[in-house]
């Protein structure tokens, strides 16, 4: 029985090579959307017109430590349906707990009654570190003509989709 | 000779989980025979285990790939021949382990029908199916996977490190009939499982938001007996060991057998073992997710409220998904073992001196078969076996086998049994075919032991 075991073997293994091995998941998660329509826009009598709203959340994607040590690239997603006879832009902005700017993304700049908007944005952690401090967003959509606003009665709505996907890089 | 060493280590670590031990079944009267079958016939005064070296037993098995698909040496690079395993796996495949080293055995006959045995062992047993499911979510995410429902009824483990304090009867009914029993006091020092858990988790394209999260019927358990103690895990590998005996969760098991002769040469056997739980109350902790809970992302009001938005967030998934921790005591069963076999002996006669200061006459040779079931969380695993023994003197004895199972249809098996005085040794090697390359065997087991048998 030894001698059996004796000559048993095995063809070349290598175990080593699996410290060469990571794992990769993409995950990828809703992240804010509303609709608004022109009673957002309108102001009480006597306010000044409103040209911009903005809105902000918390959003703690990093407060887990294995996807803030493991983030390799951080994609946004948007969609924007513009019902509006109107021109936006919309400013998306990553904060961190104290709401200073960690990353700002590209201005999002819809045309009046552009019903299939999309933008996608690319974040490489390795040349914009500072993106895993974020954990809050904020998202402000501004008139791009000021000087007419909207009023109560005008047709029209925005809706707005985002998603955002994590790209984590693990070794084993 | 290292590789090998490595391999077998893997296998302690990977895969220990109610062994089938074909070649010992009902082989040359061995001890450790009776721990498989109590009701097998002996012939012997009494007998003693070698402390630590009458029985050890270890096997590795893993069904849907081998060692040497993640690890040969060649020119693919590791992530194309992990992917490639992640695509041939399936949520039936599992990995085991099963592991046995006997502290102690000895054996007495009481009268010329009775055999006493008793002993203590120690037994590492584990298996854990492949959630095919849960390795793609974790190694790939879920961007991929639109509308596909990652399934975490797949999450199924079970390990078991224990000792079991056993004693046995063995009673000759008359020349025909033999029958036994085992009385089994388990001693569990660590158990965790995760069984019959429900639930999946599906990325669809969404109304309000770009995609729609569900998390469907959420019912997944995580139990542990052994493991966190005052709320930090044990890492003593002593207090495990010290709580193998009497030191841990107590349980209780039975194994039942028989032998019957349909003639002088034509031989019936069966058993059943480990039918048995054990009862875990100390050192438990329990985690249960339960729910329902579908997300579509942060829906932004635009108005004067200040709405903590993620706060609403957070209270609405622990309220429709909660997780609950508590240190409740919960019942394992054991997983009961059955062995069926049929012989037919032929060849020489030879005497053989007994218990009795008679000889004996027995056949040199025997063949046969075996019927092999273990009864586990996902479905009852079968082995059949076909045997041939040869005494090749009184001291010496052989058996070969030829086991089709889940692992192969081509596992062959050797044992040995030599006596030199009063001192038995035996061996014995399962899959010998692919011993030329243990990497590339989806199971490998050996047993073996030394007593001291007095006739």
């Amino acid at each position: 029985m030894c001698t059996l075991l004796f000559f048993c073997c095995s063809q070349s293994l290598d175990f080593d090579q699996i410290e060469d091995y990571a794992i990769k998941p993409s995950i990828t998660s809703s992240l804010t959307f509303f609709t608004i329509d022109a009673t957002s826009f309108a102001s009480a009598f006597g306010v000044p017109i409103i040209t911009e709203i903005s809105e902000t959340s918390d959003f703690k994607l990093f407060e887990n430590n294995f996807v803030k040590n493991n983030l390799v690239q951080l994609d946004f997603d948007i969609q924007v349906v513009n019902k509006f006879n109107r021109d936006f832009t919309m400013k998306i902005l990553l904060l961190d707990e104290d709401d200073n700017l960690i990353y700002q993304l590209k201005d999002l700049n819809i045309t009046a009654n552009n019903l299939d908007f999309k933008q996608r944005e690319e974040i490489v952690v390795a040349t914009n570190s500072n993106v895993i401090n974020f954990t809050r967003i904020e998202i402000t959509l501004s008139l791009d003509d000021k000087t007419t606003p909207i009023n109560a009665s005008d047709i029209g709505e925005i809706e707005f989709k985002s998603a955002a996907t994590i790209h984590l890089e693990k070794p084993l | 000779m290292r590789k090998i060493i490595l391999l077998l280590c893997i296998g302690s670590f990977l895969n220990v989980y109610t062994q089938n031990k074909q070649v010992l079944y009902d082989f040359a009267g061995l001890p450790q025979t009776l721990l498989i079958n109590p009701g097998l016939e002996t012939n012997y005064k009494y007998h003693v285990g070698l402390p630590l070296l009458s029985g050890f037993s270890s096997e590795f098995g893993s069904t849907g790939f081998k060692v040497s698909d993640i690890f040969a040496a060649d020119n693919r690079t590791i992530t194309d021949k992990i992917t490639s395993v992640l695509k041939k796996i399936d949520a039936r495949d599992y990995l085991k382990i099963n592991s046995q080293i006997e502290v102690f055995s000895l054996g007495y006959r009481l009268d010329e029908k009775t055999y006493l045995s008793a002993g203590f062992y120690q037994e590492l047993d584990a298996i854990s199916y492949l959630p095919k499911d849960i390795i793609t979510l974790v190694n790939e995410g879920n961007s991929a996977f639109l509308n596909k429902s990652f399934n975490f009824s797949q999450l199924l483990y079970k390990v078991d490190v224990l000792g079991v304090i056993h004693a046995g009867i063995t009673r000759k009914v008359n020349d025909k009939f033999t029958i036994g029993g085992r009385f089994k006091i388990y001693s569990s020092a660590l158990n965790i499982e995760s069984t019959n858990n429900a639930g999946t988790f599906t990325t669809n394209l969404g109304d309000n938001n770009i995609y729609i999260h569900h998390l469907d019927n959420i019912n997944v358990n995580f139990k542990s007996a052994g493991l966190v103690e005052d709320n930090e895990y044990v890492n003593s590998a002593s207090t495990y060991l010290k709580n193998t005996f009497l030191g841990g969760n107590l349980g209780l098991g039975l194994d039942v057998g028989l032998t019957y002769h349909i003639t002088p040469q034509l031989q019936f056997s069966s058993s059943l073992l480990d039918v048995g739980f054990i009862n875990h109350s100390k050192n438990v902790k329990n985690t249960l997710i339960k729910g329902s809970f579908t997300f579509e992302g942060i829906g932004f009001n635009y108005d004067a409220n200040n709405v903590n938005y993620w706060d609403e967030l957070n209270t609405s998934l622990k309220e429709e998904l909660p997780t609950t921790e508590t240190q409740e005591s919960y019942i394992s069963w054991r997983p009961t073992k059955f062995n069926a076999a049929i012989k037919y002996s032929f060849g020489k006669k030879r005497g053989k001196y007994c218990y009795d200061n008679t000889y004996k006459n027995f056949y040199t040779d025997a063949f046969g078969a075996q019927l092999y079931s273990v009864f586990r969380p996902l479905s009852n695993q079968f082995a059949l076996t076909g045997f041939y023994e040869k005494s090749i003197s009184n001291k010496l004895q052989t058996k070969v086998t030829y086991t089709l199972d889940e692992y192969s249809y081509y596992n062959v098996g050797v044992g040995v049994s030599a006596q030199i005085w009063k001192i038995n040794f035996y061996g014995i090697l399962d899959n010998i075919t692919e011993l030329s390359d243990i990497s590339s065997a989806n199971n490998v087991s050996l047993q073996f032991g030394f007593n001291l048998i007095f006739n």
